[in-house]
């Protein structure tokens, strides 16, 4: 397997996706009759040249004018953005053929989600640095259908309620278009300053986007008692990732100064050299990330498999930096990681 | 048009993965477990229909074209089908036409997938691939690059009708319908969850997928296997079941919709808290039967998340949309009240093997009608990627 190639700081490919041509003799479970089966890895691939074809124009008003268009039929009215057809299928002409649909109608770029708009928070690889994102559908102006968009708030972890059906948004377009559904997105549109909200063509860097405001746990005694059993709890289960090379390549080519702030008290996890060590919070001086957790049992439950994501989307824990969430995913993976290699020794 | 019977039925076990197996072996042990089932000559059968829903899955293009000969077809016609998740429903009205039509007076309707070769070398687990290759169904344009996934095909249905009947689809209600289903899937001796317990404790602490749409405990499986269901005209059907010993199970009605893959608020686009399609499929399923979801003793309905499960129930009139708890606060389910729902465990608990899920739901459906002596039965599907695609089948008991 090779690893993750990087131009500047933007993986290009994930390479370790692609298989070197490996088989193997597999047996099959007993339930099956414990047949020995051969195993090969394959891959399909097929590249393109994509055309949008009679769809272009909304790509290529997007990327050189920062607008979105739609379509109108001139005969019933009907208003559809995203323009993804050229006739109207309801209208015909006096020949029987299908009306033909008035193109490059501005939209206006501010609407309504149509519905609540699901949030993937555990992405496959492919969309894993967008992670936690929503993707939704937003009416815009006289449209009857919806433009499927992916949607963002600049407040921090997109949690469940930032966006519902009939939000107001903002359609804001990315810095680099290159013709793709990605260019634009959807904020709140209370989270647009009021000088800017009927700005046309509003651009990501012109928003403030904040990582989340962490404030120091409150130090209780309940907590500072529990801190010993956490630190032998951390120390046990640190110490399997060298029995582990599962555990050792989710941490291949990543390192981090983490510092872990709790009610109990703080302490240092290091990632390095395919390992993670626990260390006197002076050793993380100077942290890539800040991880906030109140309740430093939540610590323990974490190396048996809780997922530290899903406290941070519940408000249990906090980090500093979203955009290095992938640490996170890696963290959340390691006592997976360990316990299928326990289980095949 | 002529009466149509199921006179034949076998489904594979279903399985997370069949190591030993391949797809080919699966279908042709399922059309070789329906001939026995029937009693029947391969020579005597006229036609064949296939559901196969995926190409990536199966790592082969026209994949059908592998299997002709191993299930007993060469030289006869042999048609595929693929349409999403609904792969299944709309595979036995290709094979109910066929035979209605009078153009043919045996078919087969088989069906499988095996999924679970797809891996993804990073996490060293196979689900990150096959929902990558789910995910490949959307919108290569203006949808695909967005990150949709394969449970936002049921989520953004699920939370749409959440926005619309915000105290529907209760957490309590939906832990008792799986506990339930679970139950159930131990009668099953195909079902691929069959040792499981689920209790309502377990559903409520079960992390969610996409909140509040649904929680790990409530999707359907990953499966690998194969269904074939065997179907013969009328005059020829009767015939078939005297020599097996099992009544002939008459097609009465069916009814399929197809939905616009654009959401929006009015038609044709496909409209928010809706399954429209399953609506549509149902009622005119029912229309053809002569007969509404009160006749109905037993369903076996395509549930890719327990929510939507409840929705499509909702939508085929057995409670009012909107009140899709009354299945379990006004006692209609099955052990509460009558309707048996999903008595196979359902694709939750027995298996979703894509394109032969719905000829498992016919087969359990039919093995009901017979063993516990139920008149009317109903096999549904759905499909695409926002739940576009409904079929309905009513299927009848008959006698030998």
């Amino acid at each position: 397997m090779s690893e993750i190639i990087y131009k500047g700081n933007e993986p290009v490919i994930v390479d370790g996706a692609v298989p070197n041509i490996m088989t193997r003799i597999t047996k099959s479970p007993i339930e099956e009759g414990g047949h020995l089966c051969l195993e090969r890895t394959e891959a399909m691939y097929t590249t393109y040249w994509a055309s949008a074809g009679e769809l272009s124009p909304f790509f290529i008003e997007v990327i050189k004018n920062k607008r979105i268009i739609g379509a109108r039929c001139p005969k019933c009215k009907m208003v559809i953005c995203p323009p993804y057809m050229t006739r109207c299928p309801k209208c015909q002409n006096a020949d029987k053929s299908f009306v033909e649909l008035e193109s490059g109608v501005e939209m206006p770029q501010i609407g309504r989600m149509l519905n609540t708009p699901p949030i993937t928070v555990f992405a496959n690889a492919r969309f894993a640095r967008y992670a936690p994102f929503g993707r939704g559908r937003v009416m815009l102006g006289e449209s009857q259908s919806a433009l499927p968009i992916q949607v963002f708030t600049t407040t921090g972890f997109l949690k469940p309620g930032i966006f519902k059906a009939g939000t107001e948004v903002k359609i804001i377009f990315r810095k680099n278009r290159g013709g793709f559904s990605t260019d634009y997105f959807a904020v709140p549109l209370s989270e647009v300053p009021k000088k800017l909200r009927n700005k046309k063509g509003l651009e990501e860097h012109e928003l403030k986007w904040e990582s989340l405001k962490l404030s120091d746990p409150e130090i209780k005694k309940e907590y500072q008692s529990k801190m010993k059993d956490v630190l032998a709890a951390l120390k046990k289960f640190l110490s399997g990732i060298k029995k582990s090379p599962r555990a050792q390549r989710d941490l291949v080519n990543w390192n981090r100064k983490i510092l872990v702030k709790t009610g109990g008290g703080s302490l240092g996890l290091v990632i390095a050299n395919q390992d993670l060590k626990l260390v006197e919070k002076k050793q993380v001086a100077r942290p890539n990330l800040v991880i906030t957790i109140d309740d430093p049992q939540y610590l323990i439950g974490w190396t048996k498999g809780d997922s530290i994501i899903n406290l941070i989307r519940t408000d249990k824990a906090a980090v500093s930096n979203l955009q290095d969430l992938e640490t996170i995913f890696k963290l959340d993976r390691l006592p997976r990681s360990m316990r299928r290699d326990a289980q095949e020794r | 048009m002529r009466k149509v019977a199921i006179v034949g039925a076998f489904t594979t076990p279903c399985r997370g993965r069949w190591l030993s197996k391949t797809l080919w072996e699966l279908l042709q042990w399922a059309v070789s477990g329906a001939l026995k089932d029937a009693k029947l000559d391969i020579s005597k059968v006229d036609a064949g229909v296939i559901g196969l829903y995926n190409d990536i899955f199966a790592r082969q293009a026209i994949p059908e074209s592998s299997a002709i000969e191993q299930v007993g077809l060469a030289l006869k016609p042999f048609t595929r089908v693929s349409n999403g998740g609904a792969t299944g429903i709309f595979a036995m009205l290709t094979a109910y036409q066929a035979v209605a039509s009078g153009m043919y007076d045996i078919v087969l309707c088989i069906g499988g997938e095996k999924a679970t070769d797809c891996y993804d070398f990073l996490s060293e687990t196979q689900t990150p691939e096959v929902v990558q290759t789910i995910a490949w169904s959307w919108d290569p344009l203006f949808e695909r690059d967005q990150g949709a996934t394969a449970a936002d095909s049921y989520a953004e249905v699920i939370l749409s009708y959440l926005d619309k009947y915000p105290n529907d689809l209760k957490i309590n209600v939906r832990a008792e319908i799986l506990r339930i289903l679970c139950e159930q899937a131990k009668n099953n001796p195909n079902a691929q969850r069959r040792n499981e317990i689920v209790t309502p404790e377990m559903v409520e602490q079960s992390p969610w997928i996409i909140e509040p749409a649904f929680k790990k405990l409530e999707t359907c499986v990953y499966t690998e296997g194969a269904a074939c269901l065997v179907m013969a005209a009328e005059g020829i059907a009767e015939e078939i079941c005297k020599g097996a010993g099992n009544p002939p199970i008459w097609i009465e009605g069916l009814g399929f919709a197809s939905e616009s893959y654009w959401w929006g608020t009015k038609h044709p686009n496909k409209l928010p808290a809706r399954i429209e399609s399953d609506h549509l499929a149902t009622v005119r399923a029912y229309k053809m039967a002569g007969i509404t979801a009160k006749d109905v003793n037993v369903v076996e309905l395509h549930d890719a998340f327990l929510p939507q499960l409840m929705i499509t129930l909702a939508e085929m009139e057995f409670v009012p949309m909107g009140h899709a708890d009354y299945l379990i606060e006004k006692n209609i389910m099955a052990p509460y009240g009558k309707l048996l729902v999903n008595p196979s465990g359902g694709l939750i608990y027995g298996g979703h093997f894509v394109g032969g899920s719905n000829m498992f739901s016919a087969w359990s459906a039919r093995h009901h009608l017979i063993e516990k002596g139920l008149d009317y039965g109903l096999v549904h599907g759905t499909g695409a990627s926002s739940a576009q695609y409904g079929g309905a089948v009513v299927l009848k008991r008959g006698k030998i």
